[in-house]
């Protein structure tokens, strides 16, 4: 019984110099997001300065999580998924911020394989690429003008947002490395179909099926309900009045 | 060595702090809705992660409700968002901050913003009031008040009576 207990202290010496890392990995990534923002529209150097911190953050955190061959899909589909998202809240026309986020939900699918999860992967392209295009559409009708609105050049308090967002994450990472964050594998007994022990089978699309009919056949019922009064709810509210006056 | 759960539960934590910081810094509801959208894939990507952590297919099927719960919400967001765009030609959402009183002219001019065109915003005008020189004869005894909204006649009186 020695050697947890060595391996746990060796553990919170890798925690502690992880949680120190993944601080300044947080801050640095903040700091080029803000230049990034900000020289977009007014300098190129500080643009070139905020893309330069970012691949400095993003290269500490992929020498953290180490190079193995099996994670190198996840840390291309996670960078990717980082530049889209970057690429989202740093442009200014609508049009490519859309871009941004199709990138970075089609990466989030590639995470989503890797988990084998393909239908919900499938799924997710469906849907969310499905509603980006037609927010895309949105956009163009909306925003069809040459020059750009006011109201996409200016960020309401950039800083501050930064702020709030680096402390959020920098909470979550050290949460999630805690040693004993994560719960131990148990299995589901009162749901009996949900349990699968043949995960990497093809047909595991199948046993999701059966599990959301069997297990969750109310909360089924009940998602479709809700759909039916979202689509009402959404006719209703967008209709024109009669009178002409919205 | 296996992926780590750890590893997709912080993939996930950067993709909802990215959405939160891109729900916080834009101002396009449209950019705002997209921005809820990111917390949830990050969202859904801790419950698949979860769902393998565990062996077992809860977390997709939740997943799955949660992209039924994004559908719904996109089609309510986009009808609300198309209403208020017909209220105000914009879709800043800053022009919603008040929403009982109409926004004065000064604090729009303040924040620097465009001023927008609505009927509804017509201040009314004071009608003219006196008698209108060219058409009614002028009275007798140069008073004051019939004249003093013109300048060079109020001019002339002051001259005259010097």
């Amino acid at each position: 019984m020695n050697l947890p207990i060595a391996s746990l202290n060796s553990d919170e010496w890798t925690l502690v110099s992880w949680d120190t890392s993944s601080f300044l990995v947080v801050v640095v990534a903040a700091l080029g997001y803000l230049l990034l923002q900000s020289g977009i529209i007014h300098s190129r150097g500080r643009a070139f300065l905020g893309l330069i911190l970012i691949g400095i953050a993003g290269g500490i955190a992929a020498y953290r999580v180490g190079a193995h061959p099996e994670q190198l899909l996840f840390l291309g589909f996670t960078a990717l998924a980082t530049a889209g998202s970057i690429v989202f809240l740093v442009f200014r026309q609508p049009v490519h911020c859309a871009l941004g986020f199709a990138v970075t939900v089609l990466a989030t699918c590639g995470l989503f394989f890797l988990q084998s999860a393909p239908f919900l992967a499938a799924a997710m392209m469906i849907v969310y690429a499905g509603a980006t295009i037609i927010i895309f559409l949105f956009v163009l009708m909306f925003a069809h003008r040459s020059t750009l609105a006011n109201y996409d050049i200016r960020l309401s308090s950039p800083v501050t947002s930064a702020a709030v967002a680096a402390v959020l994450l920098t909470i979550l990472v050290y949460a999630i490395r805690q040693p004993d964050a994560l719960p131990s594998p148990r299995p589901s007994e009162m749901r009996p179909f949900s349990n699968e022990t043949h995960r990497l089978e093809p047909s595991s699309t199948a046993t999701l099926g059966r599990s959301l009919f069997s297990d969750y056949l109310w909360s089924v019922e009940l998602a479709g309900t809700l759909l039916l009064v979202a689509v009402i709810g959404a006719i209703a509210v967008a209709q024109r009045s009669p009178e002409g006056d919205a | 060595m296996n992926l780590l759960t750890e590893h997709i539960l912080i993939a996930g934590a950067i993709l909802f702090c990215v959405g939160l910081l891109g729900f916080l810094t834009r101002r396009s509801m449209i950019l705002m809705f997209l921005s809820l959208e990111l917390m949830l894939a990050g969202v859904s990507l801790n419950f698949i992660a979860f769902s393998r952590h565990h062996d077992n297919y809860q977390g997709q099927v939740f997943v799955i409700f949660v992209l039924t719960i994004a559908a719904c919400e996109a089609a309510i967001a986009l009808a609300l968002i198309v209403a208020l765009y017909r209220q105000k030609a914009t879709l800043d959402i800053r022009s919603w901050h008040e929403l009982g009183e109409v926004t004065p002219e000064v604090d729009r001019i303040e924040r620097n913003e465009m001023p927008f065109e609505h009927p509804d915003l017509s201040f009314p005008t004071l009608t003219p009031a006196g008698l209108d020189p060219t058409v009614s004869p002028a009275p007798d005894r140069g008073s004051a008040n019939g004249v003093s909204r013109n300048q060079p006649a109020t001019q002339k009186e002051v001259t005259t009576h010097a």
